[in-house]
């Protein structure tokens, strides 16, 4: 598929997206509060502890975290999990064989769908609590840390979208897949320092998470803007980062070239 | 409108859910993969669960008042009700939604038994049962750390304050299942989801206006932290008895606005 046909399809399945979550509106905007809820209750969990007095994370650094956190999951968030899953469990995944276009595409456009109107949708939020706790967002913002921010979401958003395509490769085996993709969205969310920053983690823990791929999920991004990173950090950072994309894209094109022969377009 | 199956006695709905449940214990061993899932979920839930409650406690004894097995006392008692009901009603509440468009839910209202029943207790998921098993680990660990002396009448109590929390959670369930009935697709159960999750953690937490919003208007308050403080020996048989009165008041909302939206169902879906 050449490069502009790519981009015509990708630019339709994307209008095609955002209508459909329009057309549910309701769902949307609780789940996106939903979200909103969930990553109030943790920045209170850890608000709370900095009142104990033992040197862990000061009140700014937790604002100031969540507040991204709040930003960055919205502009990593993936659906292509449920997409492609739902797809290959229905034997719906068929049609996608028959399609002049790579199913990628219209994962990618969803996903991309997705992020724009959850990011739309906080921004209101991220304006009213700028508002209100000013003083407490401390971060390191130059042309520089911006431009390394943006560029780790786009690797954050390409390592989470490489991960769920692997993982639904599990749904040409397993039809009950529910469960499994409970437990692959909990890892992701538990490992990735949505709920537990990075920060405030042992040592130990933190030197073995740095070398594995959920860091750059979502914390690295956030580091780089809370500040404070020596150039060495963030090159390691992008080289370890990069090397996952590379190993990941390797597994996921194995496994797609095993798993498709298997595929039998058979439903439940 | 007065609801099919309304009449039948306790004894027919005891049959049902052992008819039920034998159907669900063939299905477990169906779904062994689900079963295996399940079984690794709880523990990728509880050990950073652990991770950060010792994170958070940094080495001192109390965190909003609460001691670090306290602390773990409320999470084990969060995560034994929250996975007893993806275990029972909480799948089956998420669904309706999908029975309603495709239509399912005209044939399940011909069925001899209360809609309410149909649409909460229809299916069992035991493998999420496993999941429960993080939470009474949790508990019994609470257990083991404090010098705990047995008695009936705190094994009574426990019953009592757990039974009215997972009874809390039902009724918000359902509340906001019922309104599917109305609109499709409305989130409000994934809000609800979001918003039981915040009694994952000691209500202490947060600013005292908001504590008392969660002991009244949404009472998430009496789902772990009050059970939490009745086992901690902080709370008498009153706060028991408040307990339960609350989960009923709600348990008895939850069925007028399940009553008022059903009639509402235009079996348009099908």
């Amino acid at each position: 598929m050449g490069k502009n046909k790519f981009l015509n399809v990708l630019k339709r399945e994307y209008m095609m997206s955002i209508s459909y979550e329009l057309s549910h509106i309701e769902k949307f905007i609780a789940s996106s509060l939903a979200g909103i809820i969930t990553t109030i209750l943790f920045s209170m969990l850890w608000f709370a502890s900095t009142d104990l007095g033992y040197g862990g994370l000061s009140k700014e650094y937790v604002i100031s975290y969540f507040f991204l956190v709040l930003i960055v999951s919205k502009l990593t968030i993936d659906v292509s999990i449920k997409l492609v899953t739902g797809a290959i469990v229905t034997g719906n995944f068929a049609k996608y064989m028959l399609r002049p276009f790579n199913y990628l595409t219209e994962a990618i456009a969803a996903n991309l769908a997705e992020q724009t109107i959850q990011t739309l949708f906080v921004l209101p939020v991220i304006a009213v609590g700028c508002y209100f706790l000013n003083d407490y967002l401390v971060y390191d913002i130059t042309p520089y840390t911006v431009f390394l921010f943006l560029l780790a979401i786009g690797i954050a958003n390409i390592l989470k979208f490489l991960m769920a395509q692997i993982f639904s490769l599990i749904a040409f085996t397993v039809k009950q897949i529910y469960g499994l993709r409970n437990l692959h969205e909990n890892m992701l969310y538990i490992l990735s320092g949505e709920i537990i920053p990075y920060a405030s983690l042992p040592l130990i823990i933190i030197s073995i998470l740095e070398l594995s791929p959920f860091r750059y999920l979502l914390s690295f991004p956030i580091e780089i803007l809370i500040g404070g990173m020596r150039p060495y950090d963030l090159r390691i950072g992008f080289i370890i980062s990069i090397i996952w994309i590379i190993v990941l894209y390797l597994i996921y094109k194995i496994g797609y070239t095993i798993n498709i022969k298997k595929y039998e377009a058979e439903g439940i | 409108m007065k609801q099919k199956g309304s009449r039948r006695g306790i004894i027919y709905y005891i049959k049902v859910s052992l008819r039920i449940l034998k159907l669900s214990l063939s299905k477990t061993h169906t779904y062994k993969a689900e079963v295996f899932a399940n079984i690794l979920r709880s523990l990728v839930i509880v050990v950073p669960q652990i991770i950060a409650v010792y994170v958070l406690y940094g080495g001192m004894e109390e965190y909003v008042g609460w001691r670090i097995e306290e602390t773990f006392l409320i999470l084990g008692i969060f995560n034994l009700i929250n996975y007893l009901s993806w275990s029972s009603f909480y799948i089956n509440l998420g669904r309706l939604d999908e029975k309603i468009i495709k239509g399912e839910w005209d044939f399940l209202m011909l069925k001899p038994i209360s809609t309410i029943f149909t649409a909460s207790f229809i299916d069992l998921f035991l493998y999420n049962f496993f999941l429960a098993i993080s939470g009474i680990g949790l508990i019994v660990y609470y257990f083991f750390k404090v010098s705990f002396v047995f008695s009936w009448i705190l094994l009574a109590k426990t019953i009592v304050a757990l039974s009215a929390g997972l009874l809390l959670w039902y009724s918000i369930s359902l509340i906001c299942a019922s309104f599917s009935f109305i609109k499709t697709k409305n989130g409000l159960l994934d809000l609800a989801k979001s918003i039981l999750n915040i009694s994952r953690f000691p209500i202490d937490i947060w600013p005292s206006l908001i504590q008392v919003a969660f002991y009244t208007i949404i009472p998430i308050g009496f789902i772990s932290t009050v059970p939490a403080k009745v086992i901690t020996g902080d709370y008498s048989w009153k706060a028991v008895g408040l307990s339960m009165v609350v989960s009923l008041v709600f348990l008895l909302i939850s069925k007028i606005v399940w009553e008022r939206n059903i009639l509402k169902y235009s079996s348009t879906g099908s």
